[in-house]
């Protein structure tokens, strides 16, 4: 039987791992919305994005979740939905296609360890 | 040197001592307790008098009172607070309670020259003073004016004068007065009327608003910078926590602000991504006002999962999580500061007879 005092460890664990997870997978974003800003010219247009998304997307926050788009074009493709279907894209480079897999497998294991760190905080919190 | 029959206290050199603004319900055990920690009686009893001997004020430990500025010998390695943990007041130069060239100093003042302040009471009295005897000089320099109020009403009684000439004359009196009053009002707003901060400019050549755009523009300037900030938001938060925690001398408080810090870290990261992904695959585009909301509402579920967590740490946590992780000894190194003066300098009673 697991005690509230070892899922507390649990937390605890969890916790710093996902923060720590959390930052590099930020920094990883970051470090490469630096490098994508040169594929804007042959991306960020007609038809993959519209004439405001254009805009946005060229400046801070929504450069980064532009960033997150390219990630996932060079990695895992299908998650982009149908933004680029269909569509005949010149990829960059091997180097950037692995940089873009091991973000965004950070960004998925940040996203499970966070669940699971959310789950036990809930869990924990209604235990008091 | 201290006057006939005051003891002083001899600081030996693992001691240091600092200054101790006695809260409501503090008590000098409680005090010591604060500083020390848990002592055995025989050692708590050698630090109470120590104590009191470096507050010859104190009667009965059990008795001081809120507002009073006591020593405290506390140990060579304790690490003083910033400054702004003291609760400092931040004075302002246009505060009416302000005397003047002291309050330009203060918060840049060392703990040494805060303890003159008490010396310095009796100045802000004569202040206070001079203040009254300039509004005797003004009364007694126009009394002759005012006087003439009382003498123009009589002849406007006995008919002398009609109602008009009175009127006229009374006006004529009261703006006089005004005008002599005004020269004094400079003492009071720094020589400064407080409409001149946002007037309405009236210099040729110059647009009415000029004045108004230029204060507007700054504004913008410092929306701007604040824009671009949000680049160093998470190291500004993980900044403050670290400043709490350094300022906090309890451990398990060390240790909740440290688990609420992560925690915010932690939600504000995994939530920004988690959205980010849902956005994408949705393919959804995504403008500046629904950024500001998503932005806001991962801050307040990071804000309230934080405090979930804080919970969580008093309830099951055991050990101290900042020291074992190294944390409050870091940003005790980063954020405290201590006085290089000589610690007898620093002993209010060595430096009586400088302050009397």
């Amino acid at each position: 039987m697991i005690t509230n005092e070892t899922l507390f460890d649990i937390l605890m664990v969890m916790l710093c791992f996902t923060a720590i997870l959390g930052v590099t997978t930020w920094l990883a974003i970051v470090g490469l919305s630096l490098y994508f800003r040169k594929l804007d010219a042959t991306l960020l247009k007609s038809p993959y994005f519209n004439e405001a998304e254009q805009q946005n997307y060229k400046e801070f926050p929504l450069s980064l979740y532009k960033t997150m788009i390219y990630i996932h074009l060079f990695s895992f493709r299908k998650m982009t939905g149908k933004r680029f279907n269909g569509a005949t894209i010149e990829y960059p480079g091997k180097d950037v296609s692995i940089a873009s897999y091991i973000t965004a497998t950070m960004g998925l294991l940040l996203l499970t360890t966070g669940a699971i760190t959310f789950s036990l905080m809930i869990y924990l919190y209604f235990q008091i | 040197m201290p006057k006939d029959g005051q003891t002083m206290l001899q600081l030996t050199q693992d001691q240091d001592i600092i200054l101790h603004k006695v809260q409501p319900g503090d008590t000098l055990s409680k005090i010591l307790f604060h500083y020390h920690g848990k002592q055995d009686l025989n050692k708590l009893q050698g630090l109470v008098a120590e104590s009191m001997t470096a507050n010859p004020f104190i009667k009965n430990p059990d008795l001081i009172y809120p507002g009073q500025l006591i020593q405290v010998p506390v140990p060579a390695t304790y690490t003083t607070p910033p400054l702004v943990a003291m609760n400092v007041p931040a004075l302002k130069l246009n505060d009416s309670s302000c005397l003047g060239a002291v309050c330009k100093n203060w918060n840049q003042a060392t703990v040494e020259e805060r303890t003159l302040m008490p010396g310095l009471i009796e100045l802000s009295l004569m202040g206070s003073a001079a203040v009254a005897e300039a509004s005797d000089k003004w009364l007694t320099t126009n009394s002759n004016l005012i006087g003439q109020i009382p003498s123009e009403y009589e002849k406007y009684k006995t008919g002398k004068i009609t109602k008009g000439q009175y009127d006229y004359a009374r006006k004529k009196i009261i703006t006089q007065l005004e005008q002599n009053l005004k020269s004094a009002t400079g003492l009071y707003t720094d020589g400064k009327n407080s409409r001149e901060v946002l007037r309405v400019s009236r210099t040729k050549g110059r647009a009415p608003t000029a004045d108004i755009k230029a204060a507007a523009s700054k504004l913008g300037s410092y929306g701007k910078a604040a824009t671009k900030a949000g680049y160093v938001l998470s190291a500004v938060s993980l900044g403050v926590t670290c400043h709490d925690i350094a300022k906090e001398t309890d451990p398990k408080t060390q240790s909740v602000l440290l688990v609420e810090g992560i925690t915010g870290v932690m939600s504000s990261t995994m939530l920004g991504y988690g959205t980010g992904m849902a956005l994408l695959m949705l393919a959804t585009p995504v403008g500046w006002v629904a950024a500001l909301g998503i932005g806001v509402a991962i801050g307040l579920t990071s804000f309230a999962a934080s405090k979930v967590v804080g919970a969580i740490y008093e309830e099951f946590g055991s050990g101290n999580f900042a020291e074992i992780t190294k944390v409050s000894s870091a940003c005790s190194a980063i954020f405290s500061q201590k006085s290089k003066t000589d610690i007898n300098k620093r002993l209010i009673s060595n430096n009586l007879e400088s302050v009397l």
